[in-house]
C-alpha cells in the first residue's frame, strides 16, 4: 500500500439525519488509493448514505469530510464526477436511449462549454466499453438489453468519467450467476491494471470477503469493526457478523479435491 | 479476432459520432417544414386571397386580410405549438413520465381560472394597450406555477413526487372553482367561458408578440441550454448527481422556465391540448430521446403541426371554425397510434411501463 500518496478520503466525526432521525454518527474512516473497501451492516445501517456522502450527494452532513485533501463540499459537483464514479443496483431509463447513448452521458462532467462530445468523449466512451467488453451492445436501446447487460453499459457510463474512485452500490444484486462473475472480474481487472479505489456496499458477505481489501461494519450509524486485509486474505470472523446482524453464524470450512472452499453458514437466532 | 474487433470500429465509426450530424440534419428538416408550412398556410382560407395584391397593394383587402388576420395567427400558432410541445418533453423530463404535458402541473387550471375570473368580472377590455382577459389568465397560472413550487418545497429539499402531487391536486382545485364560476354567471358569459376554455388562435395584431416574447425566449433558452443535463436526469435523480448534475437547481430551472412559457401561451390562445404529449413521443419515436436534439425539434414541430391544425379548423367548416383542440387530438391521436403500433413504435416506447 503506498503510504506517500495523499488519503483518498478522510471522515472525521461525519453525523448525518434525516430530520431527527440517526443515520449516521461520529463515523471516522480513511480510505487510501487502491483499497475496496467493503461496507457491511443490516438494513437501514447508513450504508447507502455513507455511500452518498462519499459521492458528494449528501451535503448536509456534519462533521468533516475531506476528497483528496480538501473538503468535499468545496468541490463543484462536475469537478467531482471527474474523480468519483457511481454505480447503482439497477438503473431505468424513463426514455429510449442507445447504450452507447447511456455511455456518453458518462462525459457529461467533461463538458462544461461545449454542447456536443468531442472526439476525446467518444475514446473515452469506447475505452470504456472495452473495458467492460461490451462494444458490441454499443448501438441496441438500453432498454432492450437484459440485466447484465444494462449492468455493464451504466459500469462503462462510470468508467467513462474516468474515475479514481469508483463507488458500488449492491452492483451484482440483480444479476445471474455469469454476469455476477464478469462484473468481479472486470472490476478487479480495474482495480488491478488502473489502481482503481472501490468502495462497495454490500449483503453478499462472500463477495466481500473474496473482493475487498478492507471491510467496514455498520450498525445503527455506528462503525462497528474496521477490518483490514494485512498479508492474509480477509476473514469475518464468526462473532462479528452475529453482532452486527444479530444472527448466530458458523463457518464451515469444505474440502473439495484439495482446494479449501470457505463458507459462512447463517441461521436465525436471537 | 483481431480483424473482426476493428472491423466493427470501422463499420461503426460513423454512427459513434452522428449526434452532433444528427443535430443539423434533423433540425434542417424540420426547419424548411416549419418554413413551408408558414409560407403555405397564410393564403388557406375562407377567403381567397391574391398574392399580387396582397403583396403590391397595402390598402387592397387582400393585404389587410392577409397581413392582419392570417399572417399574426399563423405565427401565434406557430409559437404556441412550437413551446406546448416542447415544454412537454421538458415536463416530461423532469418528471421522469411519459404522460406529463405542459398542462399536468395546473398552468392551465390556473390560466383558465384567471381568464373565467376575468369574464365573469366583465373584463374583456383592454387598459392601457394591455388586453385585460390574456393578463388575468397570466396571472392566475403564474400564480399556480408559484403556489405549485411553493407547497413542493414545504419538506425539506424538492421532490418530484412532490411537484407532481402539488400540480395535480391544484388543478383539480382550479377546475372546481372554474365549475363554480361557470355555474353562477349567465349564458352568454358562461359561453365565452367554454369558448375560452377550447383554445382558439384568433388574434387581430402583433400586439401579442412582445408581450410573448421575454417568457418564450426565456424558456427555449434555458431548456436548449439544458438539454445534456436533461438527458441524464432520464436515468434517475441520483443517477444524473452522480454525473456532476446539480438536480435540483435542473428542475428547479426548468420547472420555472417552462411553466410560465407555457403559461404566456396559454394565456392567448388558452388550453390547447395534446399538443404537449403528442409531438414530443411522436419525435422520439422518429428521432430518439437525446433532449440536444429533441427539444429544438419539438419546438419546430410543434409550430408546424399546429400551424396546419389551426389552418383547418378555419377552412373545413367555413365561414365558421372549428376548435383548434379539437383538431389537434383527432388528427394528432391516430398518427400517434399508427406510428405506436409499428413495431418499432412500440419497442422504444417500452422503457415506459417499467
Amino acid at each position: 500500500m503506498n503510504v506517500s500518496r495523499p488519503l483518498v478520503y478522510r471522515l472525521e466525526q461525519v453525523t448525518f439525519a434525516y430530520g431527527n432521525e440517526p443515520v449516521l454518527s461520529s463515523l471516522d474512516l480513511e480510505l487510501r488509493p487502491g483499497e475496496i473497501l467493503g461496507i457491511l451492516g443490516p438494513n437501514g445501517a447508513g450504508k447507502t448514505t455513507l455511500l452518498r456522502i462519499l459521492g458528494g450527494q449528501i451535503r448536509r452532513w456534519s462533521g468533516s469530510v475531506e476528497f483528496l485533501g480538501r473538503n468535499l463540499k468545496y468541490w463543484r459537483p462536475k469537478e467531482l464526477a471527474r474523480h468519483i464514479a457511481y454505480l447503482p443496483q439497477k438503473t431505468n431509463l424513463a426514455f429510449p436511449y442507445t447504450a452507447y447513448e447511456v455511455v456518453l452521458m458518462g462525459r457529461i462532467p467533461y463538458q462544461e462549454a461545449s454542447y456536443f462530445e468531442s472526439p476525446r468523449d467518444h475514446e473515452a466512451a469506447r475505452r470504456a466499453l472495452r473495458l467492460t467488453e461490451s462494444e458490441s451492445l454499443a448501438h441496441r436501446l438500453f432498454q432492450e438489453l437484459s440485466g447484465g447487460e444494462q449492468q455493464l453499459v451504466c459500469l462503462s457510463s462510470a468508467l467513462a468519467q474516468e474515475p479514481e474512485v469508483l463507488l458500488l452500490d449492491e452492483p451484482t444484486v440483480f444479476l445471474d450467476l455469469r454476469h455476477q462473475l464478469q462484473i468481479c472480474r472486470i472490476l478487479r481487472r480495474l482495480h488491478d491494471e488502473m489502481g482503481l479505489t472501490m468502495v462497495l456496499v454490500t449483503h453478499d458477505l462472500e463477495l466481500a470477503e473474496s473482493f475487498s481489501s478492507r471491510l467496514l461494519f455498520l450498525k445503527q450509524g455506528r462503525a462497528l469493526a474496521d477490518l483490514a486485509a494485512t498479508d492474509s486474505p480477509l476473514i469475518i470472523p464468526p462473532e462479528l457478523i452475529e453482532r452486527v446482524f444479530d444472527v448466530r453464524a458458523e463457518i464451515s470450512t469444505r474440502y473439495a479435491s484439495g482446494q479449501g472452499a470457505r463458507r459462512i453458514e447463517v441461521r436465525f437466532g436471537e | 479476432m483481431r480483424f473482426e474487433a476493428s472491423k466493427h470500429e470501422e463499420g461503426s465509426r460513423d454512427l459513434w459520432g452522428t449526434a452532433r450530424r444528427r443535430f443539423f440534419v434533423i433540425l434542417a428538416i424540420a426547419t424548411s417544414a416549419l418554413l413551408i408550412v408558414l409560407f403555405i398556410a397564410p393564403w388557406v382560407g375562407p377567403t381567397r386571397i391574391r398574392v399580387s395584391e396582397a403583396l403590391t397593394d397595402w390598402e387592397s383587402l387582400d393585404a389587410t386580410i392577409f397581413f392582419r388576420t392570417r399572417l399574426p395567427r399563423t405565427l401565434l400558432a406557430c409559437i404556441t405549438g412550437g413551446v406546448l410541445a416542447m415544454a412537454g418533453v421538458v415536463f416530461q423530463a423532469i418528471l421522469r413520465n411519459p404522460l406529463a404535458s405542459p398542462f399536468t402541473l395546473g398552468v392551465s387550471g390556473g390560466a383558465s381560472l384567471g381568464a373565467v375570473s376575468a369574464v365573469a368580472l366583465g373584463w374583456e377590455f383592454s387598459i392601457a394597450g394591455v388586453s385585460l382577459l390574456p393578463a388575468a389568465s397570466f396571472a392566475g397560472a403564474a400564480a399556480v406555477i408559484f403556489l405549485v413550487y411553493g407547497l413542493s418545497r414545504f419538506q425539506r429539499g424538492l421532490s418530484t413526487l412532490a411537484l407532481l402531487l402539488a400540480g395535480v391536486v391544484l388543478n383539480y382545485v382550479c377546475a372546481a372553482l372554474i365549475l363554480l364560476i361557470y355555474y353562477f354567471t349567465d349564458f352568454t358569459k358562461s359561453f365565452l367561458m367554454m369558448r375560452w376554455m377550447m383554445g382558439s388562435l384568433e388574434v387581430y395584431d402583433y400586439a401579442v408578440f412582445p408581450s410573448l416574447a421575454p417568457f418564450v425566449v426565456l424558456g427555449v433558452v434555458l431548456s436548449l441550454i439544458e438539454g445534456p443535463h436533461l438527458n441524464a436526469l432520464s436515468a434517475g435523480e441520483q443517477w444524473a448527481a452522480s454525473k456532476g448534475v446539480e438536480v435540483q437547481r435542473l428542475i428547479t430551472r426548468q420547472y420555472f422556465a417552462v411553466s410560465l412559457a407555457a403559461g404566456s401561451v396559454i394565456a392567448f390562445s388558452g388550453p390547447i391540448g395534446f399538443v404537449g404529449l403528442i409531438v414530443p413521443h411522436t419525435l422520439r419515436i422518429v428521432i430518439g430521446a437525446d433532449h440536444r436534439i429533441l427539444l429544438p425539434a419539438s419546438f419546430l414541430v410543434g409550430g408546424a403541426f399546429l400551424v396546419i391544425c389551426d389552418t383547418m379548423a378555419r377552412t373545413i367548416v367555413a365561414p365558421t371554425e372549428l376548435p383548434v383542440g379539437v383538431l389537434t387530438s383527432a388528427l394528432g391521436g391516430p398518427f400517434f397510434l399508427w406510428l405506436l403500433l409499428r413495431s418499432h413504435g412500440v419497442r422504444s416506447l417500452r422503457g415506459f411501463t417499467d
